[in-house]
């Protein structure tokens, strides 16, 4: 076993880092709690905000208990105005965005006392960009980004610059399955980027690039027939989510897919099911990202928040071997380089 | 005054001016939005409006920089009109109070530059204040800068809390949480809050007496916003200052812009019109296509322009102050209510001039009665051109009806084609289908004041030998005749 150091490196890194979970109870606030540390160094310089919301000592939706965020003087937090009642920190109003949620306006707060939080932040992507930017300004170095659980978008660069990707017994009560979802999702998450530019035309959704570079503008509602006439070979970019609909239409209707590479524009636009992946694979089928996300680690938690736990150690071996990026479980120490 | 409905703002063009202005602060947004046309009673308020464009239209190019500093303000301040509202009720909170002190900073940076406005420019209420006593309550520590916090200055008890606060965090930061100290920063906290609660209380009812002077100014701000966008539009699309009062409405060189922008976009160029309209009914008859429609609502958009405080798109106008503006045109709403369009013409008919009984009003009708059979409709058009020539205010109307003119106090009719150019137009119309900008560029748009015993003209059929490819329709429509 490898000691723990991954981790820090991680946290001690300049930009935006974004945590993002495979399921509910995977261990973000865990892990973002990890990747604060002391008070200390959750202080001047480090910028935090949430998607969804954290600090809240139990989980809303499913009643379990959640770890707190305590943070440093010096740091700058964004949270929903409707929060701040229950942040404890000694706290100066940097800005208040124009980002409205359920819970209010998002407000941007500098901690001028050690304290806990309660997060609750902008959740879309253009929103997360312009608030990077705002933290930026005001001084932050290293920005945390903690995302909800099947909010993968968030590991688009356009957001951060780095991602965590999170997953834990709460996934599925057995282990080789959330071995399997996990290692895919990684797959899907590190894709390589297709060469050249990311075939695109203005209202266009799908967008066929054949091997003579020329584009065709396809038919979203009938593309199996669309690539037939027009050989089936080449690079069909999707300007939206790449969905099993759209790869499971393709494969039933006969057509052969030896040779043609699907891309989103976005690894996080692809959403493929592993087993749908897998088929169009086998069949020939090449997947690719105009844009690949920057997965930096995976992080295991073998407890689930329903009951049972896995063994610590199986469970990060077997997730280390199936995934091509390190993993380290951050209560148990573990880590293991990729 | 009755406000016109949605689609008749945009049918006349209304809409597209409005759009033209781009207030940079959510005030003057909100304002822009609000704006309503004014009545003969406030007609100082709308002197003075006008007299304001008239100099910020003026303004040479150090004035405008000037100006273009405030806009850049502008665009900075919220409207925290409702948190000003809730200040002379309850309590703010320290979001509220960053508001408020953003405010104030933007306020402070406004001050000299509206003084100067005032004074180069001689605007109307330009002066913003400053209110430094309200920024010196929110800036305890004096450091001037846009973040704000309950400072410990502001109460011995808050700053003695937060020190034991700090003490305890020190020895969480040496030692980690246990339950203990844990118990101990929420209780220290708890008095923290407790404390900035009631500085917030302090604070909220010292900013009250400044409350009003806050409010003042953010409808300065919006006025003067709204007052820059009117002046740049009017600069860049030629609009003059009208002359109100009087009682004849009198454009020379009228110009809707909005279809003027259509058919510039087209390629073509669009013709300015001349027309004056003493009390009683005036009546404008003319080829189809000829751009009767047009010049109406341009009539009607710039007599509203001028009610609303704007600069109006001609060369020169007289406009009188009207009670009420009314304009009666197709309308698709109460024809899919049920209504006939005729029907539909008849219900707003009664309604406006119930409205303007005893008032001063500009009352304007597109091709009324044009729903019913020519017949009736004729002898219905003429009798109310008689009805309204009788009446106390201005009425214009549209019409191709024989005769309708007859009893009107003046009667303009369009140039239309001329002979030699109808030829020539059908060769280019022959040679492209459908190409209606040559219709455009031919049409003669001008309106000349007709002649006694002028008919109206016969244009439909030189209308259909133009548009009609059907050769044996046209035959059989030339035999008809």
């Amino acid at each position: 076993m490898q000691k723990v150091c991954g981790l820090d490196d991680l946290a001690g890194q300049n930009g935006t880092l974004s945590i993002i979970g495979m399921c509910k109870n995977a261990g973000k606030t865990t892990v973002l709690n990890a990747l604060l540390g002391s008070p200390e160094r959750a202080g001047e310089g480090l910028a935090l905000t949430s998607v969804g919301r954290d600090g809240e000592r139990r989980d809303v939706v499913t009643d379990t208990p959640k770890p707190p965020v305590y943070i440093g003087r010096g740091a700058l937090a964004a949270t929903a105005e409707g929060l701040l009642p229950l942040c404890d920190v000694t706290r100066q109003i940097e800005a208040v965005t124009d980002v409205r949620t359920p819970l209010g306006r998002v407000v941007v707060l500098r901690a001028l006392s050690d304290g806990f939080v309660q997060l609750g932040g902008p959740s879309m992507n253009e929103q997360l960009s312009r608030l990077r930017e705002l933290f930026f300004a005001l001084g932050a170095r290293r920005v945390l980004i903690d995302g909800a659980a099947g909010r993968r978008s968030l590991c688009s660069r356009e957001v951060s610059d780095r991602t965590l990707l999170c997953t834990g017994a709460s996934l599925h009560r057995d282990m080789d399955v959330v071995v399997r979802e996990t290692a895919h999702v990684c797959k899907l998450l590190t894709l390589p980027e297709l060469s050249g530019s990311f075939p695109q035309k203005e209202g266009a959704r799908l967008v066929l690039r054949c091997p003579d570079g020329e584009e065709h503008v396809l038919d979203a509602a009938q593309p199996a027939m669309e690539l037939r006439r027009l050989g089936a070979q080449g690079v069909l970019a999707s300007a939206g989510a790449v969905t099993d609909t759209l790869v499971d239409a393709l494969m039933r209707s006969g057509l052969d897919v030896c040779g043609l590479t699907i891309a989103a524009r976005e690894a996080s636009q692809l959403l493929l099911s592993a087993q749908c992946a897998e088929a169009f694979q086998r069949r020939g089928g090449t997947l690719a990202v105009g844009r690949s996300a920057a997965l930096a680690a995976v992080t295991v938690n073998p407890v689930s928040a329903y009951g049972w736990r896995f063994d610590a150690q199986a469970f990060a071996e077997s997730m280390a071997k199936a995934a091509a990026v390190p993993v380290l479980d951050v209560v148990g120490g573990w880590h293991a380089g990729a | 005054m009755q406000e016109l409905n949605f689609h008749q703002k945009e049918e006349i063009g209304l809409v597209w001016v409005l759009d033209q202005l781009h207030p940079a602060s959510a005030c003057g947004r909100e304002r822009l939005r609000a704006a309503k046309p004014a009545g003969p009673a406030q007609r100082r308020e709308l002197e003075r409006e006008l007299e304001d464009v008239q100099r910020l239209v003026q303004a040479d190019g150090e004035q405008r920089r000037l100006m273009a500093q405030m806009v850049h303000i502008f665009s900075q301040v919220r409207d925290v009109r409702p948190t000003l509202a809730r200040c002379r009720e309850v309590s703010l909170g320290d979001v509220e109070l960053f508001e408020i002190k953003s405010l104030l900073l933007q306020l402070a940076r406004l001050a000299p530059l509206s003084a100067e406005l005032e004074r180069q420019l001689g605007v109307h209420d330009a002066a913003i204040e400053a209110c430094a006593p309200a920024l010196a309550l929110l800036d305890a520590e004096g450091r001037g800068t846009a973040a704000f916090y309950i400072s410990s200055l502001y109460s011995e008890a808050l700053a003695q809390a937060r020190r034991e606060k700090r003490s305890i965090e020190e020895q969480i930061r040496r030692a980690g949480a246990d339950d203990e100290l844990s118990a101990q920063r929420a209780a220290a906290a708890a008095r923290e809050q407790n404390e900035e609660a009631a500085v917030c209380r302090r604070l909220s009812l010292q900013l009250r007496p400044y409350l009003d002077s806050m409010e003042q100014s953010l409808g300065r701000i919006a006025r003067l916003d709204v007052l820059f966008e009117k002046a740049r539009v009017a600069r860049a699309l030629g609009a003059v200052c009208p002359r109100l009062g009087g009682d004849v409405l009198r454009f020379q060189g009228l110009v809707n812009p909005y279809a003027a922008d259509a058919v510039e976009k087209a390629g073509g160029t669009y013709t300015p019109v001349d027309i004056a309209m003493p009390r009683g009914a005036t009546v404008i008859t003319g080829a189809n296509m000829g751009g009767k429609s047009v010049a109406l609502r341009g009539v009607v958009l710039n007599t509203l322009l001028a009610h609303m405080g704007f600069f109006v798109f001609a060369r020169q106008a007289d406009i009188p102050l009207f009670d009420e503006i009314l304009l009666i045109g197709e309308d698709r709403q109460s024809v899919s209510e049920g209504l006939s369009s005729f029907g539909a013409e008849l219900a707003a008919l009664s309604g406006a001039l119930e409205a303007s009984r005893g008032r001063f009003c500009l009352l304007v009708l597109d091709e009324f009665a044009r729903g019913t059979n020519p017949e009736e409709g004729r002898r219905i058009v003429r009798a109310l051109v008689g009805y309204l020539q009788a009446r106390e205010g201005i009425a214009l109307l549209a019409t191709h009806y024989d005769g309708a003119a007859e009893r009107a106090g003046a009667h303009y009719q369009v140039a239309g084609l001329r002979e030699q150019d109808s030829e020539r137009l059908k060769a280019e119309l022959r040679a492209q289908p459908g190409g209606f900008e040559a219709l455009r560029r031919y049409m003669d748009y001008r309106l000349f004041p007709a002649r006694a015993g002028d008919e109206c003209p016969r244009s439909a059929l030189a209308v259909c030998r133009m548009l009609l490819a059907q050769q044996d329709l046209m035959r059989a429509i030339e035999e008809s005749y």
